[in-house]
């Protein structure tokens, strides 16, 4: 049971957060470009929100199933893993609560051009946080510091 | 449409796990039902906030266990449907 459970809980770390990683990433240059009124950025902006929405929300399997997982294999007090579930907190956070709705502001883009232009900025160094967060946490699960099992 | 299928998937996932302990009571089946009605009951919540924000009554409908993703959706529909 602890191999099914990791394994959906890999499985849909890589499949969900990288495509929010990237596409999140894409989204303040390609939408500085859409305020130049670059045709294609403007018909490409909206695609990217969707993918950051849509597997955000996937997302949401990654810390259910790791829970899970822990749980199952008895490490769930051990402090890579208190650790790694803050760092998760703080990430979903930022996600939801930063990135996903000043992409909304973005692509609605209502206001003058300049306030829009400095909200891509805004935007770029929220989305960096939350790529940096997830990075801390892939490389936790990997090195397990105070574990018995870490590589 | 997904706030339907996380609202059934939350229902059907948990029915299913007391079903598990009433009667056989197999541990694989509580491991991995567990997590998925998790899953469905935060999708369900997400799906709701993203539409209707954090104060609204569908997002405090959605938080209820069980039953929870199938009022939100009811209530999502009602003020759809009638504009208050």
């Amino acid at each position: 049971m602890n191999a099914v459970l990791l394994s959906v809980h890999v499985l849909a770390a890589i499949i969900a957060i990288g495509p929010v990683c990237v596409a999140a990433s894409m989204f303040p240059p390609e939408a500085r470009r859409a305020l130049g009124d670059e045709p294609g950025a403007v018909s490409r902006l909206p695609v990217l929100a969707r993918i950051c929405r849509t597997y955000a929300l996937v997302g949401i399997a990654v810390p259910v199933f790791g829970l899970a997982t822990a749980s199952s294999m008895g490490v769930l007090g051990e402090p890579w893993v208190l650790v790694s579930i803050v760092l998760t907190l703080a990430a979903a956070g930022v996600l939801a609560g930063v990135v996903l709705p000043r992409q909304k502001v973005l692509l609605e883009g209502a206001g003058p051009r300049e306030v829009l232009v400095a909200a891509t900025g805004r935007l770029a160094a929220a989305t960096g946080v939350f790529n940096l967060l997830w990075a801390v946490v892939t490389v936790l699960m990997i090195v397990r510091p105070g574990s018995s099992t870490g590589v | 449409m997904p706030l339907r299928i996380a609202a059934t998937v939350e229902l059907v996932s948990l029915v299913v796990l007391l079903a598990n302990l009433a009667t056989v009571h197999v541990a694989e089946v509580a491991s991995l039902v567990g997590p998925v009605h998790g899953c469905a009951y935060l999708a369900a919540i997400a799906l709701t906030v993203a539409r209707a924000g954090w104060r609204s009554r569908a997002a405090a409908l959605s938080v209820v266990p069980a039953v929870g993703g199938w009022a939100a959706a009811a209530a999502l529909e009602r003020s759809a449907t009638v504009p208050d």
